[in-house]
């Protein structure tokens, strides 16, 4: 009898920091088995509901196996089976012709997490391919952490550091607008281990989420109060002694500045504007003040998606550096993956000057203004996961040619000329890493039907437009190996790793940040950001309101009086796998969009538990199924992403000046969390 | 002998629904068929947190399904695994109305029920269900009572609407032993 043949890869899902590990078996070419890697030394062999279930991306009858191009209208479901040339033809023509003319950035590449889930795919080979064509190059993270990203880089701190390592020595864990436990289920025992040797773990989040219900302390602040949270608790620390200034002055850039401005306000006044106690600042401040060390827990998203994101976000690194958490083992702020792959690959020198940067101002400007010609999407689905759908649709179907590759038609995919199928993880061989270990993503299986991956499609792209040299290498390993040649991967080959599903140790700073050496330009933390000044943005962390929100706008209010939350659940990975209705599982635990509403603001609308009603503002109206629950406040409803009905109300503002991320190359990230909205029940079709 | 079931710490369950898909995964019930399944219960007084509460079949010392099962399709081995046989049910569905917790299942391609049955080729095997070895927090743990020992705790939770069939889930508190567990790291492969 055959034996299946056992092979060792990550979960598909593009969690950060850390994807678990899998194991599969495979028999007659087929997938019989996928489970947990035991040996993978941050999962263990735990995996979450979408990992279990990844197998049916695997088997699903519904993979898109041949590139297709329209045979109707935009929309109309009408499809024509064509072959590889034909497709590649298509667009090498226009791209040329966009080259020829001398607007390569007309050219537009988007990848998104289907493709950067393979971390070669989007360090370099993408990036590689967009750079050596010409070709605008749109990163996927931009809605994610863009603004988040902008601040650290303001302030010189990255974090990025291990959550082993917060498990086994932070005293305190504080999860700041971040809900692990539904977003990245695999951190949930570095958090509990923290729990366990009894440490605090605090949740601040104006929600009640699945993290708060592990958590030895829930704060609910007003939504969108933090840069007043984090600045109000800084000043109690300053008052009461609880600070050590003369290292703080040491370590940072402008902290005479930075003291100044947090102590002119009053912690009773910040205590108002989060609508808390000022006791709750005060036992705050005890935390970050007791000496010993504290993570927090900032780790990508959710403060970026505010309008005073960047500002947000600024003001915790500050305060956590107050407390001394900066640089020592068990405390640091940002989770994530500090493994470099070998740099000098992506041929970054030859990226198009960036006419279009990756803001979403810019990507709304240069698409309402007509000027993109041509749009590669390669894992990504903008129509659900943009925002303002009703602003973006018509937007899109400007572009003369939109290109979709991915594993399944999606939102974006069913309103494409083209559709190029991409292999699933089990049939290409890739590389992933975690904080401190990488990991190889070994191929199992052959590519279904016509399948292709991104870097052979690219590859023939790139030669139908003169470019010989995008992949020179005889095979995939070969790529790889020379991918590993970075000082973090040292010693470290495709061979290595196919021996270790365990993963092999990188070479990374074992506690970052140790040196207290900071990215800014003299080296020193920024308190006081004299870049952020020449850049016109307030160069200390300062509060601002939304300019759609309940304060800033009240005629809105009068007609849209609920605050519309995003939330993450563990059964959607943002809007994979088709909003994940090709995965049986996932989709029959989550079948529809589920509105959590406060009962209150469900009766005053006569809106039951488990009605279907419309949510709407003057951007769209949405069908959703309403949940009563009061895990949110009165006066927010929360929605889970990756349904496209989220996005139909979102607003496209984002805080960030596109000049701004042609600079840095960071920020424009949507203003996700600021949209107002209001809800009806469905009026019951009346009989004729 | 030691008779199984699961213990439950409500105060690590976080309500990721990983248990219940790893049990599809590793059993292969059909879509939208779970034998496993999550509850969000309201928060505790004086507490704003949502409590979750994953269960499956609990595998009672006196299973109503069993009693009342009339094709003898129910059965309990020695260990305490109540096993339920495709093949000889008939398709009455008595045992789900008999059961307190909803654990038998109605699998309507087939008109059989279908229900958990802990796992017991895993369990043979020396490995533990798919729910308890993929939970991340650690909250669902296999229950292994000795002979004579009662266990305990689960009607205070107010968990139990029959007590008379004495489940075997308990309810447990504080972490289980090495957590997160530290496995050994394999030699490399020759």
């Amino acid at each position: 009898m055959p034996q299946p043949n056992t092979h060792y890869t990550v979960c598909p899902h593009n969690c950060w920091p850390v994807n678990c590990g899998l194991k599969v078996e495979v028999e007659d070419g087929c997938l019989c088995g996928l489970e947990g890697n035991p040996h993978h030394d941050f999962s263990r062999g735990r995996l979450c509901v979408k990992g279990q279930a990844s197998g049916e991306i695997q088997r699903s009858p519904h993979r898109l196996t041949k590139p297709m191009k329209r045979a109707g209208a935009r929309g109309e479901g009408l499809w024509e089976p064509i072959g590889w040339d034909e497709a590649l033809d298509t667009i090498a023509a226009r791209m040329g012709a966009n080259r020829a003319a001398g607007r390569p950035e007309a050219n537009a590449v988007y990848h998104s997490h289907g493709n950067i889930v393979q971390r070669v795919n989007w360090k370099i080979l993408t990036p590689r391919f967009a750079n050596l064509v010409g070709a605008t190059l749109w990163d996927g993270n931009f809605p994610c952490w863009y603004d988040v990203g902008l601040a650290q880089a303001l302030t010189g701190y990255w974090g990025l550091h291990d959550p082993v390592e917060t498990g086994a020595f932070a005293a305190a864990l504080v999860n700041w607008a971040q809900d692990p436990a539904a977003s990245q289920a695999n951190l949930v025992p570095y958090l509990l281990q923290v729990r366990d040797r009894g440490g605090e773990v605090v949740t601040i989040d104006p929600r009640v989420t699945q993290t708060a219900a592990l958590s030895t302390w829930h704060l609910r602040p007003r939504l969108g109060s933090d840069t007043w949270l984090a600045n109000g608790v800084a000043s109690v620390m300053l008052r009461q002694g609880l600070v050590d200034e003369a290292a703080m002055a040491r370590m940072g850039d402008g902290f005479d500045a930075y003291r100044a401005h947090v102590l002119a306000l009053e912690p009773r006044l910040a205590a108002r504007e989060c609508e808390l106690e000022l006791k709750d600042l005060e036992r705050l401040a005890a935390l970050y003040g007791q000496g010993r060390p504290l993570c927090t827990n900032l780790t990508r998203g959710a403060l970026g998606k505010q309008w005073n994101g960047v500002q947000m976000v600024r003001a915790v690194l500050c305060l956590a550096a107050l407390g001394g958490h900066i640089g020592v083992r068990g405390g640091g702020v940002v989770w994530g993956e500090a493994v470099d792959w070998n740099p000098g690959l992506a041929a970054q020198d030859r990226a198009v000057p960036a006419v279009h940067p990756n803001n979403f101002n810019a990507i709304d400007a240069a698409l309402e203004a007509g000027a993109i010609d041509t749009l590669l999407v390669v894992g990504g689905n903008p129509l659900t996961q943009w925002p303002n759908l009703n602003r973006l649709r018509p937007q899109l179907a400007r572009v003369p040619l939109v290109v979709v590759n991915d594993l399944f038609l999606n939102h974006t995919a069913r309103e494409a000329d083209l559709v190029l199928p991409a292999t699933s993880w089990l049939e290409e061989l890739g590389l992933r890493a975690s904080n401190s270990r990488i990991y190889l993503m070994d191929q199992a299986m052959a590519p279904l039907g016509e399948c292709r991956e991104a870097s052979w499609w690219m590859d023939a792209l790139a030669r139908r437009l003169g470019v010989p040299d995008y992949f020179p290498w005889p095979d995939k390993e070969a790529c790889l190996d020379e991918c590993l040649a970075s000082e973090a991967c040292a010693g470290a080959s495709v061979a290595e790793l196919r021996r270790r599903p365990e993963g092999m140790a990188a070479h990374v700073a074992e506690v970052p940040y140790a040196d207290h050496r900071f990215q800014t330009a003299t080296g020193r933390f920024g308190f006081f950001s004299e870049q952020a000044r020449s850049l016109g943005l307030p160069p200390l962390p300062t509060p601002e309101e939304a300019p759609e929100g309940p304060r800033n706008s009240p005629g809105l209010l009068a007609r849209f009086p609920l605050q519309l939350v995003s939330e993450r659940r563990n059964t959607h990975f943002h809007s994979f796998h088709d909003s994940h209705r090709m995965v049986p599982t996932l989709r029959s635990l989550e079948p529809e969009p589920l509105l959590h509403v406060h009962p209150r603001d469900g009766a005053a609308r006569g809106v039951a538990d488990g009605d279907l009603a419309e949510l709407f503002n003057d951007r769209g109206t949405a069908r959703v199924r309403v949940e009563w629950t009061t895990e949110v406040a009165p006066g927010q409803v929360g929605l889970n992403d990756g349904w496209p009905e989220l996005n139909l109300l979102t607003s496209s503002l984002c805080p960030v000046a596109p000049e701004v991320t042609a600079v840095t190359g960071l920020g424009g990230q949507p203003a996700y969390q600021n949209a107002l909205v209001q809800l009806a029940k469905v009026a019951p079709k009346v009989a004729r | 002998m030691t008779r199984l079931g699961f213990s439950f710490d409500p105060g690590r369950c976080f309500g990721c629904l990983g248990c219940v898909a790893a049990c599809a995964n590793a059993n292969g019930t059909p879509e939208g068929l779970f034998w496993r399944r999550v509850h969000k219960l309201p928060p505790e007084p004086g507490r704003s947190d949502t409590v979750y509460l994953s269960m499956s079949c609990n595998h009672c010392e006196a299973a109503p399904c069993v009693k009342a099962c009339p094709a003898e399709a129910l059965a309990k081995r020695a260990d305490g695994v109540v096993l339920h046989d495709a093949e000889a049910c008939l398709g009455c569905r008595y045992c789900q109305m008999a059961c307190p917790y909803e654990a038998p299942q109605w699998d309507a391609a087939r008109g059989v029920i279908s229900k958990c049955d802990l796992c017991h080729d895993r369990l043979d095997r020396g490995r533990e269900p798919a729910c308890v070895e993929t939970c991340f927090s650690g909250a669902l743990r296999l229950l292994r009572l000795e002979d004579g020992a009662s266990g305990g705790g689960l009607e205070a939770a107010g968990l139990i609407h029959l007590p008379e069939a004495r489940p075997m889930l308990r309810i447990a508190s504080g972490p289980p032993e090495a957590f997160p567990p530290a496995l050994p790291m394999p030699e490399a492969k020759p």
